[in-house]
């Protein structure tokens, strides 16, 4: 098969996301937490990649905590991919990386990690107990260290660190979870509470909002989520990554490019969709299938991360519509081919360095 | 036939509470290598699911899911090299959200620490699975004084614990007083947030000594207690009517107390007593715990329950039990499928939920407690 795929993302609408009409400010949280479950059936329907959820800030209205959420709404699908959306600012490796880790395992390998560099995290940070957020000038360098130390945490244990091998008497391997990290925001040593995660490490996702992202993204990134924009552009930015990615030995293989999208379906034409004069993409299915499908092809980006509107069923119109179109050329699978996240995005198991590497 | 409505047993009590601590392959060290364990599933949701679906059978109160930061050690300071017993976990309030779809009426009760977290983090992920649980979710927060929970966070020990501290309950709680202070702020600024939000949470606390008891008794609705004998019991009942009223906890809002046992269970006598010395014998050990250990038949445990609830000191009895299955999932097996009916009846347990959230379970006074 030479045709690419698309890779298809979601995020709801009101988290982190463009301002849309109708935000969710108004729902009651267990009104939305159903809307959540709808959304992510909708999207497994529609055999997207994964589902984002955000942390919310002020002024936004608090929103679930994303990992609890993303738990529960592992029991409520099969094979969605599940990214908790978390800024590094307010949080400790250790204990995200563990809760990232678990995710992980409850989710059979469907985690991922959109690491959050804006003020966000910060400003939750305001009500912290313990330590204080990094200063704005030093917020990317403390983001790519939290990383690294995570990454040193989901290393600690090997894939066969647990034989639980009743005959034997051995349930761990000796030294399992053994960890070190030292740099200029982290000095933490231990042992890690949780073995190692179905993917290796969750997939991890970074959003370019500024050109100085785009070096971050190119050194640590699984997936980069870019703003729409005009195709030429967007080729320029993806040339640009390429060059970064090279400079830190990795192929365009490496990372998949993802373009954030609203959309707005009409029946006959785009002036008749509702809400088109604030959509990115506006038009009968067929239009906006035509739209994407120019904009993947011309070498824009590897898919979409679609910001649906507030109605329950916004994703559920495109799923239904314009989905099939995208299947029915061979751009969009029309069944998941594995069981993780990395399966989905066509990314490889994370590697662990040998523990003598790690000593 | 016992009526679901009929609120007196024997001795005129009301039903008991019953709770199921979960814990890996449970709480015997060993146990993850007796006949039926589960060990090379302890890290997935199946698991998990399995479990709690099976006490919400049971028709339980809750469970609690135990967690550390640290890894698993047969001291309470730092890892240690066994490799024969379970080592290794999953975050607590994350398995409670995966099994929380699957169920509908069992509260579920995830521990957290509460010396290294974020008041602000545990009030939304506790208040998130209030919602993916409706009314369900509780808490039980954990203090940690352990110098490898501070190391993996670049934090210095909070606390350090010489020979003499580990004499008694007190002499540990005493040295740790300060971690124990600093969990009541943490405890009443997460009241806070979730009150902010209209939350209310039942809030849980093992607890062995006088310091943790006015900890449960300040910021708790529930207290976790671990005598060994009626005598005890009645010492214990005391001691936690005595902290309840140094902390002023108003006197229409009496703490429930639950007494934690762990638990051995087989249908005929000596059975379950030969299970824990092939146990104790695998470990190369005698189980040791800070609750009552007890191996016999559902029904010799349904005798020892009843008797123990009828103790009374310091205006206060046993509300139920919070049983610690040594044995996953056989002991857990053995106490709905057992003892529960045996509890029945004799008219001491449920025959159907009447009640549709925690608190309501636990039959809490209603609004939430305030508590400053």
């Amino acid at each position: 098969m030479s045709v690419q795929q698309f890779h298809l993302a979601v995020r709801p609408p009101g988290a982190g996301g463009p301002v849309i009409p109708a935000p969710l400010d108004q729902l009651d949280q267990l009104d939305r937490f159903d809307r959540l479950a709808r959304l992510a059936r909708a999207a497994e329907r529609g055999r997207f990649d994964f589902l984002l959820l955000a942390e919310t800030a002020p002024p936004a209205p608090p929103g679930p905590e994303v990992l609890t959420a993303l738990s529960t709404l592992a029991a409520a699908t099969t094979r969605l991919g599940l990214a908790a959306g978390v800024g590094p600012a307010a949080h400790q490796p250790y204990e995200l990386a563990r809760r990232l880790a678990s995710l992980d395992h409850l989710s059979e390998g469907r985690a991922a990690w959109s690491v959050t560099t804006g003020p966000d995290g910060a400003a939750a940070a305001g009500g912290l107990r313990h330590g204080s957020p990094p200063p704005d000038a030093d917020r990317d360098a403390h983001a790519a260290e939290f990383l690294r130390a995570a990454r040193t945490l989901w290393d600690s244990w090997a894939e066969d660190d647990v034989p639980a091998d009743p005959a034997e008497g051995a349930f761990v391997r000796p030294g399992a979870g053994a960890f070190a990290h030292r740099g200029a925001h982290f000095d933490l040593a231990g042992r890690f509470t949780t073995p190692r995660a179905p993917q290796g490490h969750p997939v991890v996702v970074r959003t370019v909002t500024a050109p100085r992202d785009l070096a971050s993204a190119a050194a640590d990134a699984d997936v980069l989520v870019v703003p729409y924009t005009g195709l030429a552009e967007a080729r320029e930015l993806r040339r640009d990554l390429a060059d970064r990615l090279a400079a830190h030995g990795r192929s365009p293989q490496d990372l998949r490019v993802l373009t954030t999208l609203t959309h707005a379906l009409a029946d006959t034409s785009a002036a008749d969709a509702p809400a088109a004069e604030v959509a990115d993409v506006a038009g009968t299915p067929e239009q906006v299938a035509d739209t994407l499908t120019a904009y993947v092809r011309g070498g824009g980006s590897d898919g979409f991360l679609l910001t649906p509107y507030a109605a329950p069923d916004a994703l559920d119109a495109f799923v239904d519509r314009v989905v099939p179109l995208l299947q029915a050329e061979a751009l969009h699978r029309t069944e998941y081919t594995g069981p993780t996240l990395r399966d989905h995005l066509g990314l490889a198991q994370a590697r662990r360095p040998s523990r003598e590497a790690t000593a | 036939m016992t009526s679901p409505s009929a609120p007196r047993s024997g001795g005129g009590l009301p039903p008991l509470h019953l709770a199921v601590a979960l814990d890996g392959a449970g709480w015997h060290p060993a146990a993850w290598r007796s006949e039926g364990a589960r060990p090379g599933e302890l890290f997935t949701a199946g698991y998990w699911a399995d479990l709690v679906t099976e006490a919400e059978r049971g028709l339980l109160d809750l469970v609690t899911f135990e967690d550390a930061l640290a890894v698993q050690s047969v001291g309470l300071q730092g890892p240690d090299d066994r490799t024969d017993q379970v080592r290794g976990r999953l975050d607590a309030v994350l398995i409670a959200g995966r099994v929380a779809p699957l169920t509908s009426r069992i509260g579920l009760v995830p521990t957290t620490n509460v010396t290294h977290t974020e008041p602000l983090h545990l009030a939304a992920a506790l208040a998130t699975l209030d919602h993916a649980a409706p009314g369900r979710a509780g808490w039980r927060p954990q203090v940690s004084a352990r110098s490898d929970d501070a190391a993996h966070f670049g934090r210095p020990a909070p606390a350090t614990l010489t020979a003499a501290d580990l004499a008694s309950p007190d002499t540990i709680s005493a040295r740790l007083a300060p971690i124990f202070d600093d969990a009541a702020e943490v405890l009443a600024a997460v009241l806070r947030l979730w009150a902010e939000r209209g939350h209310a949470l039942p809030v849980t606390v093992l607890a062995h000594a006088r310091i943790p008891y006015e900890l449960a008794a300040k910021g708790g609705d529930v207290a976790y207690v671990t005598p060994h004998s009626p005598d005890d019991t009645a010492a214990v009942l005391a001691a936690v009517a005595s902290a309840a009223t140094a902390v002023a906890r108003p006197a229409d809002r009496p703490l429930k107390v639950l007494a934690d046992l762990v638990v051995l269970l087989d249908d005929r006598p000596g059975e379950a007593a030969r299970h824990k010395d092939r146990l104790d014998e695998l470990d190369g050990a005698p189980l040791t715990s800070d609750a009552e250990v007890f191996a016999g038949t559902p029904a010799e445990l349904a005798d020892l329950l009843l008797s123990w609830r009828t103790v009374e000191a310091g205006g206060l009895r046993l509300d139920g039990f919070r049983l610690r299955p040594a044995r996953l999932p056989h002991d857990l097996l053995a106490i709905t499928r057992g003892l529960v009916p045996e509890l029945q009846r004799r008219s001491a347990f449920r025959t159907a939920y009447t009640t549709a959230t925690l608190a309501d379970h636990l039959a809490l006074p209603t609004p939430a407690p305030t508590r400053s």
